[in-house]
């Protein structure tokens, strides 16, 4: 024991050492810490019962968890279910809406009835038949193919006259009302949806608010996908938390089976498996819906890839990653990323999470603490959207570059014309020079593919179960089913926009989507799914097929089928056909339309060593604002008959952005950059350009002649004898 | 031979700073107007194009107030005889120049200007670098002037206006240079513009 003595002593010092140095607060520095950082405390949040509908607690029911009596004891659910992301215009919806806004067929301005083209749909109002619509999208098409992003509370827990809708009586529920009754485009009939059954989408707080929740898995239990064969909808929640431990399996009628040993004896979930983040959300929260993150190295474009195969719509819509990696450092074949030796986006490098500008409605600060956890504002800071019109009496109230730089002192005094450029121009326009991801450029809705209806992959489920025809921009082949496609990244589009409330127009760099569909100009409204579907196909068993009339016509390579190329109307023959076709559908005066969904860039923002310092970048005849060059945007390959384009917005509604030339379709900002003159740079086919050019030759004309007159002067006087 | 001082300081001073500004003007467009050309950088350009811009705007001012307080006005002003000094100017250039015929036309003490200069120089003078300044000053503070312009047609509208004055302005400027080496010698003009003295 003695020889052992020496070397106790020694570790017992070491030890004795090692620990006081690390307490001696006395040497270091102590970091603050931030109420961010306490809010981030993985156990800040109560440890809590999970309760039922009932406000029982689960472990004794064996029920889902009810997220409006489980969150519901401390939270004011009502009040923050009220906010935009929940109704996506659901609270705001009137079925005179489109209407009012000349956009008819829409009934609210959200993601809920307003008509956007991925989905290509029209949300059926109450008393569809009273004011002229068809029967196209019922609540529960909504529910289940929306409700992957959407996530309950809202509109899929209320009716359209705001009854719950798992309370209606069966007596109550009318003939083909909407909110029950929805189109299966599979079968081509209408069925009525079980609310009792199914139940209500209560918000799915824990998705948000809990670390390891599995968005994947109660996607497929919404939907009816993957390790479920039906929808179900009150237990999708419950579902969810199968990753965490707390459920072990969720039955297909909805029973919750949860583990036992995750609870206390009391009911209250143990918090090494339910770590409900407190004021803040999960780090990544936005990012399950709104961009692509880096995971193990690569962009995952995918909603909870490989559980649902769906792609992330701030991929699909600007090609949005949020990441602070350097783009080099990815894996995906991503062209020329050895030179890309910066972050995805600077903010994400410097740690910035998204609420630092999408700024929450109040906070702890704004509002007693007390309030604010009781009814804490999910109304989060947005910008001026151009595609969106929901709650737009919150337009502006997210947090802008100005909130932290000022341009005016930082580093722009190389700029020729300073103040003319900071005022014309919106940051983002040099400081996001490129977008390196892709997104999608084109949808042909004038033309639908039907069979098979699982041919290729599909862009998102969520905007309906018929596949859709479009093209990718940025990348070479199909980043869909080939992970090894060749990236090459996307320039923006520019498009005038106040960004700050009553800011004036800046020219902004957007994402645009292109769409090409049907409208009845004797109405104004867009054709139908069912309309088109029936016009050009007819059903033969579980599939439909192209009537022999629309082969005969569009099928060129006469392979039996309609490929993409096939499916575009570039030909007067092709046209007339359809309009033919759809007439017979009850389609008065079907003319087609291009429609740009733009929407902004705002992130991506690369290091200030990357921003546009180049002024021929814009000023020049490549100029990319007026979108010449190699900046032009090809819509679709072919030369597309539509008789108006237009840019998805009530204030842009009338102003071409499409043109055929040199046998393609192609953007053209002309119109919206109308007022605009960049030094330098010709703008695109236009009366003003037509001017410019008209006196250029004028100009050339009139040096050529004062010098050539010159030229036989000197002559003269040289060759003519004197006198 | 007698000599007339018909060239004071002032009208030589002002002379000389718009010859070179607007030489440099026509210069610094060609890069800014065609910047893909990349023969000098589009900021540096802009730079020396608004410098000399302004500078002539001032230069112009010195003009005005030298033709209007100082008498120089009277020089474009017509004269009888003027409509036969006219054919005879234009016989000159068209056919006696080449023969080595006298010049008919001798500057004097405010009658500087012959019958073909006046309305030419009239036309420069009085329409063509005013609107060229003013066209200009609003293209420079566009942001500052951006509802004015918006009155007249828009930027582009402005910019076109400039454009083709540019044009015209270099034509006149060749014109001009050109007819500089007519004299008696090659450099009698020029001389005449710096020392202010020409032959009788």
């Amino acid at each position: 024991m003695r020889k052992f003595l020496p070397l106790f002593l020694i570790v017992f010092l070491g030890l004795w050492g090692v620990l006081s140095s690390g307490t001696n607060s006395g040497n270091r520095k102590l970091t603050p810490i931030t109420l961010k950082d306490y809010f981030h405390a993985p156990n800040m949040h109560p440890v809590i019962k999970l309760l039922d509908e009932d406000g029982n607690p689960v472990i004794k029911t064996g029920k889902p968890v009810s997220t409006r009596k489980t969150c519901g004891q401390c939270h004011d659910y009502d009040f923050i279910t009220s906010a935009y992301h929940f109704q996506q215009g659901a609270n705001e919806w009137d079925v005179e809406w489109g209407n009012k806004n000349k956009e008819v067929g829409s009934i609210s301005p959200g993601m809920f009835g307003r008509q956007y083209d991925y989905p290509y749909y029209h949300m059926t109002p109450p008393d569809w038949k009273k004011y002229g619509f068809l029967f196209e999208y019922g609540r529960p098409n909504w529910a289940l193919q929306c409700g992957i992003c959407h996530l309950g509370g809202g509109p899929t827990e209320f009716s359209f006259s705001g009854k719950r809708l798992d309370t209606i009586p069966e007596g109550q529920v009318k003939e083909m009302d909407p909110d029950f009754y929805y189109w299966d485009r599979k079968s081509n009939v209408f069925r009525k949806w079980d609310w009792k059954r199914s139940g209500v989408r209560e918000a799915n707080c824990l998705v948000c608010h809990t670390p390891n929740y599995s968005k994947g898995i109660q996607d497929q239990r919404t939907t009816g996908h993957g390790m479920f064969k039906v929808p179900h909808f009150s237990s999708s929640t419950s579902a969810g938390l199968i990753t965490t431990g707390v459920v072990e399996k969720v039955t297909d009628d909805g029973r919750v089976i949860y583990n036992p040993r995750a609870f206390y004896p009391d009911g209250r979930v143990k918090p090494e498996y339910l770590r409900i983040t407190g004021s803040f959300a999960r780090k990544d929260a936005c990012l399950q819906c709104h961009a692509a993150p880096v995971i193990n190295g690569h962009v995952n474009p995918w909603y909870n890839y490989p559980v649902v195969k769906t792609v992330n719509r701030g991929v699909l819509r600007k090609g949005f990653v949020w990441s602070g990696k350097n783009i080099s450092q990815i894996r995906d074949n991503i062209k020329d990323k050895e030179k890309l030796n910066f972050p995805w986006d600077v903010h994400a490098k410097a740690g910035l999470e998204c609420l630092d500008c999408h700024v929450m409605g109040n906070t702890p600060q704004s509002s007693s603490f007390t309030e604010y956890v009781k009814r804490p504002n999910h109304n989060f800071g947005k910008g001026h959207p151009l595609t969106w019109r929901v709650r737009t009496d919150l337009d502006f109230t997210v947090k802008r570059c100005g909130a932290c730089h000022d341009a005016e002192k930082e580093g722009h005094d190389w700029l020729p014309e300073k103040e003319l450029h900071l005022k014309k121009v919106s940051c983002e326009t040099c400081h996001m020079p490129r977008n390196h991801y892709w997104m999608l450029n084109s949808f042909n809705f004038a033309f639908p593919y039907t069979e098979p209806f699982s041919k290729g992959v599909k862009v998102e489920r969520a905007c309906g179960d018929a596949p859709q025809r479009f093209t990718i921009l940025g990348v070479k082949g199909n980043p869909l089913t080939d992970h090894n496609a060749e990236i090459t990244g996307f320039y923006p589009l520019y498009i005038p926009r106040n960004l700050e409330k009553n800011g004036e127009k800046k020219i902004v760099p957007y994402g645009v989507t292109f769409s090409l569909h049907w409208v009845d100009d004797a109405t104004g409204n867009r054709v139908y799914f069912s309309q088109i579907l029936n016009a050009f196909f007819v059903r033969k068993g579980d599939v439909w097929v192209p009537k022999k009339e629309v082969l005969k016509v569009f099928d060129a390579n006469r392979d039996g089928k309609i490929d993409d190329e096939e499916a575009l109307f570039d030909t007067q023959e092709k046209v007339a056909l359809a309009r033919k076709l759809l007439k017979a559908q009850g389609v008065k005066d079907p003319q087609l339309e291009i429609v740009a969904i733009p929407n902004t860039l705002v992130h991506n923002i690369a290091p200030k060593e990357q921003a546009i310092k180049s002024c021929d970048t814009c000023h020049s005849d490549n100029s990319r604002i007026f979108n010449q060059g190699k900046y032009s945007r090809v819509i679709f390959d072919r030369p597309v008959l539509f008789k108006r384009s237009y840019i998805y917005n009530v204030g842009y509604r009338g102003i071409e952005i499409a043109r055929v030339k040199d046998g393609k379709t192609l953007w053209t900002n002309e119109y919206l950059l109308k007022d605009y003159h960049l030094v330098g740079a010709l703008a695109p086919e236009s009366e003003a350009s037509r001017a410019l050019k008209a006196v250029e030759v004028l100009g050339l004309v009139v040096l050529i002649f004062t010098l050539a007159g010159v030229l036989f002067h000197i002559m003269g006087r040289v060759i003519i004898p004197k006198k | 031979m007698e000599r007339n001082y018909v060239y004071p300081a002032s009208d030589r001073i002002w002379h000389w700073i718009h010859a070179i500004s607007i030489t440099m003007l026509v210069l610094t467009a060609i890069p800014i107007h065609f910047p893909s050309l990349r023969f000098v950088d589009l900021k540096i350009a802009v730079n020396i194009h608004t410098f000399f811009g302004l500078l002539v705007a001032f230069d112009f001012i010195l003009y005005l107030i030298n033709m209007f307080f100082y008498g120089s006005i009277k020089n474009y002003l017509p004269r009888s005889g003027d409509g036969k000094q006219a054919i005879m100017m234009a016989k000159y250039y068209l056919w006696g120049i080449f023969r080595g015929e006298e010049e008919p036309f001798h500057p004097k003490p405010g009658r500087r200007l012959n019958a073909l200069q006046k309305p030419a120089y009239f036309v420069v003078m009085f329409i063509m670098v005013p609107l060229q300044i003013f066209t200009g000053l609003l293209i420079w503070k566009a942001a500052e002037a951006e509802s004015l312009i918006n009155s007249l047609g828009g930027l582009r509208t402005i910019s076109t206006i400039h454009i083709a004055n540019a044009y015209l302005f270099a034509a006149y400027l060749l014109f001009h240079i050109y007819l500089g080496t007519t004299g008696k010698t090659f450099w009698y003009f020029f001389k005449v513009m710096i020392t202010g003295y020409a032959d009788e």
